[in-house]
C-alpha cells in the first residue's frame, strides 16, 4: 500500500494506514502529488521540521491554505496553532503556565470524580458504546471546568467543536460553514469574557480576559483563543481514549496486567499514544530554502509530517508496531508534536486517560468489543484517527 | 487599546545610521495622526511573505505624526530584516500593525537600562521619559564595535550617564559591578540579544523579585557551548539510581537511559511538562517558563534542556 492511499480516505487504508507509512520511510522525503506536500515521515526527519519552526511555519497546520490576512476568515482561525513566532511566542505564554503538570494536578480529583459519575451511571448496562458514553463526555466536562465555562452548555460546545474539528483532514469542506460556525461560538463566548473580567479565580477564561484587558487581545482574539482551547483537546482525547479501550478489549491478558498494576498505566497511556496517535500527521509552510532527510525543500512547499508514522520507524522505536510499554524511550513518541507547538493540553490529556484508564479497569471485570473486530470503522480523515463507533461488552464490578 | 488591523504607512525617510542598521520614518500617507504608544512599544511590520516582524517604537511618543524603527540586517534573517533593508525607499508604502506595548515602562524611584545591539530601540524612548520624570537613570550599552553602534551621537547629550561600551574596545558588558548592589528603588529594564539577557538575568539573581524587565521576542536560543555543559552527576532520588550527564545528553535522555520515567513534549524548554523538582545542585537554567525569581529560587528545572553548574545535582525521580 502506498502512503497515497490513506490520502484518498480508503476506508481499509484509514483502518491500517501502516504499511502506506512503511512505504513513505522507505522512500524518505518525497513529494507527492496527492498531498501537494513533501511527505516527511521518518522520526529524525519529522523531529528536525517540528523543531525548526524558524524555516516551517505552521500558518497552514491544519493543511487548510492561509485565509488572507484581511479576510473575515483570518480572525477566526486557531490562535496558536496557526501561528508563528514572535506571536506565538507570546500568546501561548498568556496560559502555558496554567498547563503545566503542576497546576493541573489540583484538578485530579475532579477528573477522578467525573469518571466515577460516568461509571456509575453505565454499571448496570451489559453493552456499552463506548464513545458516545464516556470517551465524548469525559473531555468536553474537564475542559469546560479548566478553562472555567458553564459545563452545563457542554452540549453546545460539542456541536461546534465536532463540526470544526471535522474539516480538519477531510475533503469537500465548506469554508463558508465554517465560518459561520466559529461565528455562532465567537458570538457566544463574548459575554462570558465580559463576566469573566470581574471574577476572583484564575480559571483560563479569567487569565485571558485580564489579559484583554490589559490590552493584549482584542475581543475577536481572546474568543478565539478560548474556542481553540475548548475545541483543541475533545476529538483528539476522545480518539485516544478510545483507540485505548478498543486494544485493551482485544487483549483481556493486557487489561488483566493493568489491573493487577495499575501504577503502570501512565506507560500504557504512553505506548497507546504511539501506536494510534490520534493526530497522524500535520502541515508546516517552507518560509525558505531547506534540506530534509537528505533531501531539498524548496521556500513556498508544502510539508506533511507524519506523527503517527514518526512512532513506528524502526530506527527509533525497536520492533516498532508491538506493543511494549517497558520501552525505555516510551515517552518520546511525536503524538504530542515536538517543539515549540508541542501539545499544549498533553498534561491534562495525560491525566484524563490514566485516570480514565484506573476507573474503567478497578470498576471492570472483563471488557470485550461487542462487535466482530473487522467491523471496526474509521472517522474519514487522514488527520484525525478515530473509531466511528466502539461498542463494548462490559462486566462490571459489583458494589 | 491598540489597533490590531493592519494599515498602510508611507515610508517618509530612510537612514543609514549605524553598519548595517536603517531607520525608517513612517508617516500615514494622508498626514493623519498616528495611535498613541508608550516607551517599550513595538510594531510589526508585514514583511510580504505573509508574516509579520515586531520593531520596537525609538521616536519620541509625543510626535503624533510620525513613528520611527531601526532595523539590523540580520544575515541569518527569514526575510524580515532583508525586506525592510532591500524592498523599502522613501515614498514606499508598508503594512503596519499596533503598536502594542508588553514592556511598559513602570513608575520607579530610578532606572538601570541595559542594551545590547540594536536592542537599544526600545530604551531610547524610555530614557526620554525617566529624564521627563526626574527619575534618576543610567545606560549600560553594548555592541561589537563602535561602528555597529546605533544612536551613539544621539545619546551623547546625556553625558556620562550613558556608558558606551562596545565589545572591542572594552570587552563584555560589565554586568557584574552595574547590578552587584540590588536596591529596593531602581527598576532594570534590559533588550538585546539572548546571551546579553540570560547573564543580565542571572546577575539579577539576588534583585528582590519583580525588579527585572527584558524583552524577548521569542524563545530563548542558546549557543551550542553554553556554562554549565560540562559533565556532572546526576542523583534520580526516588528511583535510586546514579549516573553522569556528558556534555552532549541531556538530563532528560540520561533519564531514559536509565529507565527512568519521564514525561515530554517540546524538548526545548517551552512546554513545561518535564519540570522536576531539585533537592540538591545548582540548575543552570534553559528553559523559557521559569521567571528569573524562579530560576535563581532553583527549585524546580525543566530537564529536557536545562543543566547543572554544581558537580552533582540531586532530583525528585
Ligand atoms: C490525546 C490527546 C491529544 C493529542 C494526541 C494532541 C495532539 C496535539 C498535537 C500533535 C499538537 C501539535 C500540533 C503541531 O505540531 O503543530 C497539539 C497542539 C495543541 N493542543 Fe493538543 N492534543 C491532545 C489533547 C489536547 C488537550 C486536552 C488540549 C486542551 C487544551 C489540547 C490543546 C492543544 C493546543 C492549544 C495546541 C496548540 C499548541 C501550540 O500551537 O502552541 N490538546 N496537540
Ligand atoms: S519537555 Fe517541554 S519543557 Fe521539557
Amino acid at each position: 500500500m502506498r502512503f497515497e492511499d490513506v490520502l484518498s480516505l480508503d476506508p481499509a487504508a484509514l483502518r491500517c494506514p501502516f504499511t502506506g507509512y512503511a512505504d513513505a520511510r522507505e522512500k524518505g522525503v518525497y513529494f507527492s502529488p496527492e498531498a501537494n506536500a513533501y511527505v516527511v515521515s521518518r522520526y529524525a526527519d519529522v523531529s528536525q521540521v517540528l523543531r525548526d519552526s524558524r524555516t516551517y511555519s505552521s500558518s497552514i497546520t491544519t493543511g487548510a491554505p492561509k485565509p488572507p490576512p484581511d479576510s473575515e476568515m483570518a480572525k477566526y482561525i486557531p490562535f496558536l496553532l496557526l501561528s508563528d513566532d514572535p506571536d506565538h511566542a507570546r500568546r501561548r505564554s498568556i496560559v502555558n503556565r496554567a498547563f503545566v503538570p503542576a497546576k493541573l494536578a489540583a484538578w485530579e480529583p475532579l477528573v477522578r470524580s467525573l469518571c466515577t459519575q460516568i461509571v456509575d451511571g453505565l454499571s448496570g448496562s451489559e453493552v456499552v458504546e463506548f464513545i458516545d458514553a464516556f470517551a465524548v463526555p469525559l473531555p468536553i466536562t474537564v475542559i469546560t471546568h479548566v478553562l472555567g465555562v458553564p459545563p452545563a452548555d457542554a452540549g453546545r460546545f460539542r456541536s461546534w467543536s465536532d463540526q470544526l474539528a471535522a474539516s480538519i483532514g477531510a475533503h469537500n469542506v465548506d469554508p463558508g460553514e465554517v465560518l459561520r460556525i466559529a461565528k455562532e461560538f465567537a458570538a457566544y463566548l463574548g459575554p462570558l469574557l465580559d463576566e469573566a473580567r470581574n471574577r476572583e479565580q484564575n480559571d483560563i477564561l479569567a487569565i485571558i480576559a485580564a489579559a484583554e484587558a490589559a490590552g493584549e487581545l482584542p475581543r475577536h482574539d481572546a474568543a478565539r483563543f478560548v474556542m481553540e482551547l475548548l475545541i483543541a483537546g475533545n476529538i483528539t482525547t476522545t480518539h485516544h481514549l478510545s483507540s485505548t479501550l478498543l486494544m485493551l478489549a482485544r487483549n483481556p491478558e493486557l487489561a488483566d496486567r493493568y489491573r493487577g498494576d495499575p501504577d503502570t498505566i501512565p506507560k500504557l497511556v504512553e505506548e497507546s499514544l504511539r501506536l494510534e496517535a490520534p493526530i497522524q500527521g500535520f502541515f508546516r509552510l517552507a518560509t525558505a530554502d531547506g534540506e530534509v532527510g537528505g533531501v531539498k525543500i524548496p521556500a513556498g512547499s508544502r510539508v506533511m509530517v507524519l506523527y503517527g508514522s514518526a512512532n513506528r520507524d524502526g530506527a527509533t522505536f525497536d520492533d516498532p508496531d508491538t506493543l511494549r510499554p517497558e520501552r525505555a524511550n516510551v515517552t518520546t513518541h511525536l503524538a504530542f508534536g515536538r517543539g515549540i507547538h508541542a501539545c499544549l493540553g498533553a498534561p491534562l490529556a495525560r491525566m484524563e486517560s490514566r485516570i480514565a484508564l484506573e476507573t474503567l479497569l478497578s470498576r471492570t471485570t472483563s471488557i470485550e468489543l461487542a462487535e466482530p473486530a473487522d467491523n471496526v470503522e474509521y472517522l474519514p480523515s487522514f488527520v484525525n484517527r478515530g473509531l466511528r463507533a466502539l461498542p463494548l461488552r462490559v462486566t462490571w464490578v459489583r458494589s | 487599546m491598540s489597533s490590531t488591523e493592519p494599515v498602510s504607512l508611507l515610508v517618509a525617510g530612510r537612514d543609514v545610521i549605524a553598519d548595517d542598521v536603517v531607520v525608517l520614518t513612517l508617516r500615514d500617507a494622508g498626514a493623519n495622526e498616528l495611535p498613541e504608544w508608550t516607551p517599550g512599544a513595538h510594531i510589526d511590520i508585514l514583511t510580504g511573505d505573509s508574516m509579520s516582524r515586531q520593531y520596537s517604537l525609538c521616536g519620541d511618543p509625543a510626535d503624533r505624526g510620525a513613528w520611527r524603527i531601526a532595523v539590523l540586517r540580520d544575515p541569518a534573517s527569514r526575510g524580515g530584516s532583508r525586506f525592510v533593508h532591500d524592498g523599502l525607499s522613501v515614498g514606499s508604502t508598508v503594512g503596519v500593525r499596533g503598536p502594542r506595548n508588553h514592556f511598559p515602562l513602570q513608575p520607579a524611584e530610578r532606572y538601570l537600562f541595559v542594551a545590547g545591539g540594536i536592542g537599544i530601540t526600545p530604551i531610547l524612548p524610555m530614557i526620554a521619559a525617566a529624564e521627563s520624570r526626574g527619575a534618576p537613570w543610567r545606560l549600560l550599552y553594548g555592541g561589537r564595535r563602535r561602528a555597529s553602534m546605533a544612536f551613539v551621537d544621539e545619546l551623547g547629550r546625556y553625558g556620562d550617564r550613558v556608558l558606551i561600551r562596545p565589545e572591542d574596545e572594552y570587552g563584555l558588558l560589565d554586568l557584574a559591578s552595574v547590578l552587584a548592589q540590588p536596591r529596593t528603588d531602581t527598576l532594570v529594564y534590559a533588550c538585546g540579544p539572548e546571551p546579553l539577557l540570560r547573564a543580565v538575568e542571572e546577575h539579577c539573581g539576588h534583585w528582590p523579585a519583580g525588579s527585572l524587565h527584558v524583552e524577548r521576542f521569542t524563545a530563548k536560543t542558546f549557543d551550542d557551548e553554553p556554562a554549565g555543559a560540562d559533565t556532572f552527576e546526576v542523583e534520580f532520588k526516588r528511583s535510586g539510581v546514579t549516573a553522569t550527564v556528558p556534555p552532549d545528553k541531556s538530563i532528560m535522555e540520561v533519564a531514559e537511559e536509565a529507565g527512568i520515567f519521564v514525561l515530554s513534549s517540546c524538548m526545548e524548554g517551552t512546554c513545561g511538562t518535564c519540570e522536576t523538582t531539585v533537592v540538591e545542585g545548582e540548575p543552570v537554567h534553559r528553559d523559557s517558563i521559569l521567571t528569573p525569581q524562579e530560576q535563581a529560587a532553583g527549585d524546580t528545572m525543566m530537564i529536557c534542556v536545562s543543566r547543572c553548574r554544581s558537580p552533582r545535582l540531586v532530583l525528585d525521580l
